[in-house]
Order: structure tokens, then C-alpha cells, then sequence
């Protein structure tokens, strides 16, 4: 492993986790406020995310059994503030009604 | 049975909890003042040498730390187990008792620390002196005493429990968590002449101890806190508390064996512990939406705005800390170059802040609500707000530099010197390095400022509001 290799799986690995934390956030608050254009503001994160995991994928630095992990890893951030999105509201839902 | 309390009286649980509360807020300046004096000795070597040396503010700042949010944990749960369990706490005698003997033992651990230091390294230093292991530098009868005052805690939660015949979901967590926390500090009791043995345990208790056990903890307090400052459902609580528990025990317990590579335990550990720490931020990440759900659906008012805001810190400080920086080093193969440098120690700054600070002052500023007047229709101050913005810019700028630091250290040392002595040498001198260090101690006395700011909160707010009160006959 080269020195630039240790240095752009860091940044790349900070930025996929960083995005995916924002495009959950930007999501969420889009979905409360019922503001569509948030909502489309935060998949532009969801696009860093992937993009921070191909950084890590692409090149040969990792042995595939990570690449594959990485891959999954960035498929659920993907869906994770919509599935999140409706447990908590319809959880919330269900509990009120009740 | 349970005792119903008049309005606005305290159990004897509560009158502890403030005790706990104010101890562990004087240590934490103490974890903040001696983490400063370490700070200017990366810049000034020769400063207070022989005096008190870099090694005795390191370790000070670090169990200085342990101490003030375990004391912090404790007055949590003895401000809301008694209003979850609707009694008072059983052992409340032995609850002081513990109390006092953990601030005496403390004490006495601190002046050993400061005026000793250092042993011999035999059987003596290691029973009154220090056992040397990085964060568990206790002497051997001051784990013994941590471990009785963790199972009289323990008993106390499990007997009011019965006492009361209630055992709440966040209860049952709670009990089982402390049998957790009481058992697993004993395996940093442990001494093995193999270092990779003894490593071995010392990782499960700065590991399990404080990074799982206390996790869960933390988890137990907020889903009380929540309960209380938005009246959150108790079914939504438990649920997420018991979905948290699982989060943690599925990939926190494996996660720990990321660490393992490094002590000379088997290869498989590598990618065990990598694949389970990967997965780490995924829950984290989850939580984020729920915690802007939480925030949204409250449109960010509660009657205790301070303690609603720390709230929602912990919830995104918990992701940042532990997802986001714990993430950038976890896989093997960055962690093979990272491991152990000031990264690490940004990583630690972050998700400790994150995690448990802000969790303990959310519950402070409830308590001081509910001390102060909890008639008052809003428990808010002018200071809170910066001592809130100037602590979280404090926390971020600190862990900002050391990650610089910590990323020069990961390439000059380790990457491109290949870990030898001269490269960790051409690493410390590396202008990007030093000057990580120097802005490390900028934003050091930049916390310490805002450190200051909310200790001159706590001590005054809802004060006034209290006095004109009282003074127009409005209440009481």
C-alpha cells in the first residue's frame, strides 16, 4: 500500500460516511418540512456518498472481500432515510392512534 | 406499591443526583485543565518538567474524564429511576455512602498521582500507586473500589425494582447493562506478564466497558430523558432502546477486534473486527433521521431548550464521533497506518464529546429545571446558547487540528518512513504536525472558555426567574 493509496482511501471512506450522514439529514428535514427541493438537495449527497465509494472500490488497493462490503455498505446508505423515514413516522402513527 | 411525591418536592435520590451532577461537573474542568497543561507540553517540552510531567496531565485529563461521566451516568440514573420506577431508591443510605467513598477515593487517587506519580513497578505501585495501563492507571484498591460502588449502584436499580414490583423495559436494560459494567472493569484487574494477553483484557474494558456498556447506558438515560423533555410514547423509547442495544452488542462486541491486530492475537481478527466496525456507522446513520424527526415534530421548542439542544447534539455528535471519524481508520488497511496516532485521538475527542457529554448535560439542565421552579413556562438563559455554540466550536476545532496532526503522523511516520524511529522523528517535526498541535491548544483554551461560560449557566439560570417569582407571590 502506497502512501497516496492510505491517503485517498481516508478521505474517500470520510466522505462516503460524512455524505450519507447529510443526505440522511438534508432527507429527513425535507420530509418534515415538506419541502420537496430539500429533498432533492439531499440526494445530491446520496451521489457523494457514492461517489466516496467508488474512490474506495475502483482503484486495486482493496482485497474484493472489502470492495463487496464497501458496495453493500453504500447500497444501504442509499435506502436508509427512506426506510428509516417510514418506521419512524408510521411507528409514530400506530402510537398515537393507539 | 409505589410513593407518590407532592408537587414539587425531590426524593432523596434526586438531592443525590445533583451531588453526583456537581462533583463530576468540577472534574470535568479538571479533565479540561489538565488535558490544556498536556496540550502546551507537546509545544513546550520543558514546561513544568519535572513537576508535572506530561505523562501525569495526560493520564489526570484522561481518568479525569472516565470519572466525571461515570459520576455523571450515576446521578442520571438516580435522577430518573426513581420517577420511572414511581418510589424511592431502596439503598439511598448506601447510595451516599458509595458517593462519598468514590469522591474520597478519588481524591486521595488524584494527590497520589500528583504527588508521587511513578512506582518502582512492583507489587506496591501496582496496589497503591498505579497499574500503568492507559486509562485504568487506578491503583489495584481503587478498581476494587470502582467494582464495589458499580454493584451497590447495581443492587440499588435492582432492589427499588423490586421494591416497587416495576420493572420498565428501560429498567430491565438498565440492570442488565450494570451487571455488564460491574463485571467487565474486573478484566483490566487482570495482570499477565504477556503483553498480548494483557492487552487483551485492558482492550475489553476501554472497549466493551467504556464504548459498549456505556453506550447502552447512555442509551438508558436518554430514552428516560426523552420520556420526560418531549414526552416522547415509553413504547417508542424501548423500542429504539432495544434496537440500540442490539446495534451495539451486533456490531460494537466483534467491532472491538479491529484493536486485536495490534497485540499479536491471530490474523482472523483483522478482518473480524474490520468487517463488524464498518457496518458501525450504518445504525448511526439511522439515527440521524430520527433524531430530526424528534426535533422537526417539536419544531425545536420544548419548555428546556438547553437540554432539548444537547439532546439533539448527542444525537448528531454520537454520528459524527463514532460514525464519521471512527470510519475514516477502521478499515484494516488504514488502520494498519492510523492506528494509535493523533487521528486516534480526534476519533476519541469527537465521539466522547458526542456520545456522553452532551447526554449528561442534557439530563443536568432537566434537573435544574425541575430544582430551580418547574412551574416556569420556559427554563432559559442569554449564556446557554454560547456556551452550547462555543463548546461544540471548541470540541470540533481541537479534534480539526489533531485530525491534521493525526494525518501527518499516518503518512509521514507510518506510510512513508515505514514506523521507524527517525520517521516518527521527521513525523513530530512536520510542520503540519506542529502547527496541528499549536491550533490543538488554541481551540484547547477556546474550550476551556466555553467550559466556563456553562458553568456560570448552570450555576445561575432559571435563578432569576426563580427570585421575581417568589418576590411577586406568584408561586408558593
Amino acid at each position: 500500500m502506497t502512501s497516496e493509496a492510505v491517503r485517498d482511501l481516508m478521505l474517500y471512506g470520510m466522505l462516503m460516511v460524512s455524505a450519507a450522514g447529510f443526505y440522511a439529514m438534508f432527507y429527513a428535514l425535507g420530509r418534515m418540512l415538506r419541502r420537496p427541493s430539500i429533498v432533492a438537495f439531499s440526494y445530491l449527497f446520496a451521489a457523494l456518498q457514492a461517489l466516496g465509494a467508488l474512490g474506495m472500490i475502483l482503484p486495486p488497493h482493496l482485497d474484493p472481500f472489502w470492495k463487496y462490503l464497501i458496495a453493500f455498505s453504500s447500497v444501504v446508505y442509499l435506502f436508509i432515510p427512506q426506510g428509516m423515514w417510514w418506521v419512524v413516522t408510521t411507528f409514530h402513527e400506530r402510537e398515537h392512534a393507539a | 406499591m409505589t410513593q407518590a411525591l407532592p408537587q414539587g418536592k425531590l426524593y432523596e435520590s434526586q438531592k443525590l443526583a445533583l451531588w453526583y451532577f456537581w462533583v463530576a461537573l468540577a472534574l470535568f474542568g479538571a479533565q479540561v485543565l489538565f488535558g490544556l497543561l498536556a496540550a502546551w507540553q507537546y509545544l513546550d517540552p520543558n514546561f513544568l518538567y519535572g513537576k508535572l510531567n506530561f505523562m501525569t496531565n495526560r493520564m489526570l485529563h484522561i481518568n479525569a474524564m472516565i470519572v466525571w461521566l461515570l459520576l455523571g451516568f450515576m446521578g442520571s440514573v438516580y435522577w430518573f429511576l426513581p420517577m420511572e420506577l414511581g418510589r424511592e431508591v431502596v439503598g439511598i443510605r448506601l447510595a451516599r455512602f458509595a458517593f462519598v467513598t468514590l469522591i474520597a477515593a478519588v481524591g486521595i487517587v488524584v494527590l497520589v498521582y500528583l504527588l508521587v506519580q511513578y512506582g518502582p513497578g512492583n507489587a506496591f505501585t501496582l496496589w497503591f500507586i498505579t497499574e500503568g495501563r492507559e486509562y485504568i492507571e487506578a491503583p489495584r484498591w481503587a478498581d476494587f473500589g470502582i467494582v464495589a460502588v458499580m454493584v451497590i449502584f447495581l443492587y440499588n436499580v435492582v432492589a427499588t425494582a423490586l421494591k416497587a414490583q416495576r420493572i420498565t423495559g428501560v429498567a430491565a436494560v438498565l440492570m442488565f447493562d450494570l451487571v455488564a459494567l460491574a463485571g467487565l472493569y474486573m478484566a483490566g484487574m487482570q495482570y499477565t506478564p504477556n503483553v498480548s494477553m494483557d492487552q487483551y483484557f485492558w482492550w475489553w474494558v476501554v472497549h466493551l466497558w467504556v464504548e459498549a456498556t456505556w453506550e447502552v447506558l447512555v442509551g438508558s438515560i436518554m430514552a428516560m430523558a426523552l420520556m420526560h423533555l418531549l414526552g416522547t410514547p415509553r413504547r417508542i423509547v424501548e423500542t429504539w432502546l432495544y434496537l440500540e442495544v442490539a446495534l451495539v452488542f451486533g456490531t460494537g462486541i466483534l467491532g472491538l477486534g479491529h484493536h486485536y491486530f495490534w497485540i499479536g492475537t491471530p490474523e482472523y481478527w483483522l478482518g473480524l473486527g474490520g468487517f463488524f466496525s464498518a457496518l458501525e456507522p450504518i445504525p448511526l446513520v439511522a439515527m440521524v433521521v430520527h433524531a430530526v424527526y424528534d426535533a422537526g415534530v417539536h419544531r425545536m421548542q420544548t419548555v428546556n431548550q438547553p437540554a432539548l439542544f444537547w439532546a439533539i447534539a448527542q444525537a448528531f455528535g454520537n454520528f459524527i464521533g463514532a460514525g464519521v471519524w471512527g470510519f475514516m481508520q477502521t478499515l484494516p488497511q488504514i488502520n494498519l497506518y492510523s492506528h494509535g496516532t493523533q487521528l486516534a485521538a480526534a476519533h476519541g475527542h469527537l465521539a466522547f464529546f458526542g456520545a456522553y457529554v452532551t447526554a449528561i448535560l442534557t439530563v443536568i439542565y432537566m434537573a435544574l429545571h425541575q430544582v430551580r421552579r418547574p412551574d416556569l413556562p420556559r427554563f432559559d438563559s442569554k449564556l446557554w446558547k454560547w456556551a452550547f455554540v462555543l463548546m461544540v466550536i471548541g470540541i470540533f476545532g481541537m479534534s480539526a487540528a489533531m485530525t491534521i496532526a493525526g494525518f501527518t503522523q499516518t503518512m509521514v511516520e507510518r506510510a512513508i518512513g515505514g514506523s521507524t524511529w527517525q520517521a516518527y522523528m521527521d513525523a513530530q517535526q512536520h510542520p503540519w504536525f506542529q502547527n496541528g498541535m499549536v491550533w490543538r491548544f488554541v481551540f484547547g483554551v477556546f474550550f476551556l472558555v466555553s467550559y466556563l461560560v456553562l458553568l456560570w449557566d448552570l450555576v445561575t439560570i432559571g435563578r432569576g426567574e426563580a427570585k421575581v417569582a417568589k418576590e411577586v407571590g406568584a408561586h408558593d
